[in-house]
């Protein structure tokens, strides 16, 4: 899959509503997307602006079939760093830091 | 929105297991990964295989953020009695109650913090003998974006200390609210107080 159509897909998972985040027995305090601390509509701005060449992706570290993506981006005079994987029909946001 | 029921399950990475596993959704406590809160009985996805917090689905945020936001450190200001009277007087006058006033503190905040041409009359207002007397009640306030829009406003009113700011804003109320009775802040505000109550 291609950026263009990992950029629609988590799109439309962020418009539905279809997210969830990854935790590791307790809450991430930084991931600021599932602290409330940045909502769905500002992320989708963030990732709607974001270009191909700020995109990278490779394979989960210990399962096959799993592809993590990353987008490290700028906006409003930020970084923002996003990293997620799909498991469908969801988006699973492993970090949202700005 | 996906909203997720409690004993509904779904496949997600397992850190502690390095694995996909089943996670089934339940109401637990769980705590910050700083260590500087718990989230009571909020609903996450448990881990079948190791019974760890493996997924928080985004339903849950806003609890988690009203646990968050409950941490943070209020702004707090003493003023003179008349002045949380204004405030007191002004949620009155739009409808809502005494509960309504850190929203409308904020409300003011937020919409100055904005708005340079209004923010520089705060200034000129704490020229007014309303803004003197004896500092003998608290006001406290708190929000995610609060400090940083205190600090904004601060730069662009040209006023150091935070009670002196909170003094004008109260005064910019009584103006808009009480005296003058604008129409678009009144009328936003009712639809607030209407929303909310």
């Amino acid at each position: 899959m291609g950026f263009k159509d990992v950029k629609a897909k988590v799109l439309a998972c962020l418009a539905s509503g279809a997210v969830l985040h990854e935790q590791r027995g307790d809450i991430d305090i930084k991931n600021l997307l599932a602290t409330g601390q940045v909502s769905l509509e500002e992320l989708i701005a963030v990732i709607a602006r974001s270009r191909g060449h700020q995109y990278s992706s490779s394979p989960h570290h210990w399962i096959d079939g799993i592809e993590v993506h990353i987008l490290k981006t700028r906006r409003n005079d930020e970084n923002w760093y996003v990293k997620w994987y799909f498991v469908e029909p969801n988006t699973v946001f492993i970090s949202v830091h700005h | 929105m996906k909203i997720f029921k409690v004993g509904d399950s779904q496949k997600a990475v397992c850190e502690h297991c390095r694995s996909l596993e089943n996670a089934t959704f339940q109401l637990r406590d769980v705590p910050f990964s700083d260590g500087s809160g718990v989230v009571k009985k909020v609903l996450v996805g448990v881990c079948d295989k190791c019974d760890l917090v493996s997924l928080l689905p985004h339903q849950s945020t806003p609890a988690v953020k009203r646990q968050l936001d409950s941490q943070r450190k209020p702004v707090e200001s003493r003023l003179p009695a008349h002045l949380v009277d204004i405030l007191n007087l002004a949620t009155y006058e739009l409808g809502g109650s005494v509960e309504f006033v850190p929203s409308l503190m904020k409300y003011y905040i937020h919409s100055l913090a904005s708005d340079e041409k209004a923010a520089k009359t705060i200034r000129e207002l704490l020229q007014s003998e309303l803004a003197q007397g004896r500092a003998d009640k608290r006001l406290s306030l708190k929000g995610r974006r609060i400090l940083e829009e205190i600090d904004s406003l601060k730069a662009i009113s040209h006023i150091e200390n935070t009670t002196d700011l909170i003094k004008g804003i109260i005064l910019k109320i009584n103006d808009d609210i009480l005296i003058k009775k604008r129409p678009k802040q009144t009328r936003e505000l009712k639809s607030i107080v209407a929303a909310v109550a």
